[in-house]
């Protein structure tokens, strides 16, 4: 009873934000994120999902904007660029920040990042992947081959 | 109540995370298509983080005897993944061919001779610097694999009357030179078809295609009766008619 109560309170008083998408208390101009004077307003984070946001955020690492996707692209789900804020990202990108394209690192995700990355470009708009590498505290051993492959590709000089 | 391990070596043909964390995956083997799930999948660097979609793997996973719940996964290894699948000018096809193959093995065990198809398929997409050619050709040999391609009534050679162009009369199964019931193909399309659909393989991945348009109104006209609609062939045909309104 209480969960299915908050689940319908959460539904009554949660909307997306009209700008990136995240979600915000109804009736809110903007959410947080956006209404923060003191974030970096020339760079926009794009993730898939709003928790994808709040990862991100954890990290103290990013001081910029972000832009929710609310998906990836998955053609045989029916999910195409229609499906997702695309639109709205490249509308609000007219203007000209710089992106970071910080989708999930799934064949799905990557397509996504692949896909923005080329209309990005083709607007003339600077866009930047998040990099591929091993998680922290743990063993090249125990590493998948795929993040082991692509952390020795794009590796860095030290 | 016993549980029975097994391992399994097959194709991520579906792939769907779960709030919880959980993803649900359909594999492709050689002996038919299952679902199972992996307990928190999502999780990056894992190794059920690599049950990404179109990967090769060999899954070890459990379920109870006489229970049609969906198998545990709970090990995975990679044999093999092709990035380039991601790529915008071949993540469309690759989601039609894994599609295609999931709605084939809807009602019948055609595990094995799909399972080469698909992986052959994926690895020409990867390779192939055509990969709508491939998508095509896959997408027909596929069918055949299925029983369901249309049978040929005229042989590479044969003499067709100068200016007639082909039939494809998509309820009887049948690519049929000159006038008829059924979507009308000029010459050219019409043969390419028959390579496609009945050709050898390295012949008709040199073929160029001229029209494409009419080849994709032939395969999704087929396809939606034959197999019934796809949604990623669906995208692709709103994708050619947004390029070619």
């Amino acid at each position: 009873m209480a969960l299915s109560q908050a689940i319908a309170e959460a539904k009554a008083t949660l909307e997306r934000c009209p700008v990136c998408f995240n979600v915000m208390t109804r009736g809110e101009e903007k959410c947080a994120v956006c209404l923060d004077p003191n974030r970096d307003q020339q760079l926009v984070c794009v993730v898939e999902q709003p928790a994808d946001l709040l990862a991100i955020e954890r990290s103290g690492e990013y001081e910029g904007l972000y832009h929710v996707l609310h998906g990836a692209l998955s053609p045989m789900n029916g999910v195409g660029p229609d499906q997702l804020t695309i639109r709205q990202l490249l509308e609000r990108l007219a203007s000209g920040p710089e992106v970071i394209l910080a989708t999930s690192t799934t064949v799905e995700g990557e397509a996504t990042a692949m896909y923005l990355a080329r209309t990005l470009g083709e607007q003339g708009v600077k866009a930047s992947r998040i990099a591929y590498g091993l998680p922290v505290g743990g063993d090249l051993e125990y590493a998948d081959e795929v993040t082991l492959g692509r952390a020795i590709v794009h590796r860095r000089p030290v | 109540m016993s549980r029975r391990y097994s391992v399994s070596h097959g194709i991520v043909i579906r792939r769907r995370p779960l709030p919880s964390g959980d993803v649900v995956v359909t594999i492709l083997s050689e002996s038919g298509k299952w679902a199972g799930v992996a307990r928190k999948g999502k999780l990056p660097g894992g190794n059920l983080g690599r049950l990404s979609l179109f990967h090769d793997v060999t899954v070890q996973y459990y379920r109870r005897r006489d229970d049609d719940s969906l198998a545990l996964l709970t090990q995975v290894r990679l044999n093999g993944a092709l990035p380039r699948l991601s790529a915008p000018d071949v993540y469309p096809y690759a989601n039609l061919l894994a599609e295609l193959t999931d709605a084939l093995t809807v009602d019948t065990d055609l595990g094995e001779p799909l399972y080469h198809y698909l992986a052959s398929g994926l690895r020409g997409l990867a390779a192939h610097h055509d990969p709508e050619l491939v998508s095509l050709l896959y997408a027909w040999r596929l069918l055949g694999q299925a029983g369901l391609a249309p049978q040929s009534a005229s042989a590479a050679g044969d003499d067709i009357q100068p200016g007639s162009g082909y039939t494809l009369d998509v309820s009887a199964g049948l690519l049929h030179p000159g006038p008829g019931a059924g979507l009308p193909l000029d010459l050219e399309t019409g043969e390419e078809l028959r390579e496609l659909v009945h050709g050898s393989m390295h012949g008709a991945l040199g073929l160029p295609l001229a029209r494409r348009d009419q080849h994709w109104r032939a395969l999704a006209r087929y396809l939606s009766y034959h197999v019934g609609e796809l949604r990623s062939l669906q995208a692709l045909l709103q994708e050619e008619g947004d390029m070619n309104p």
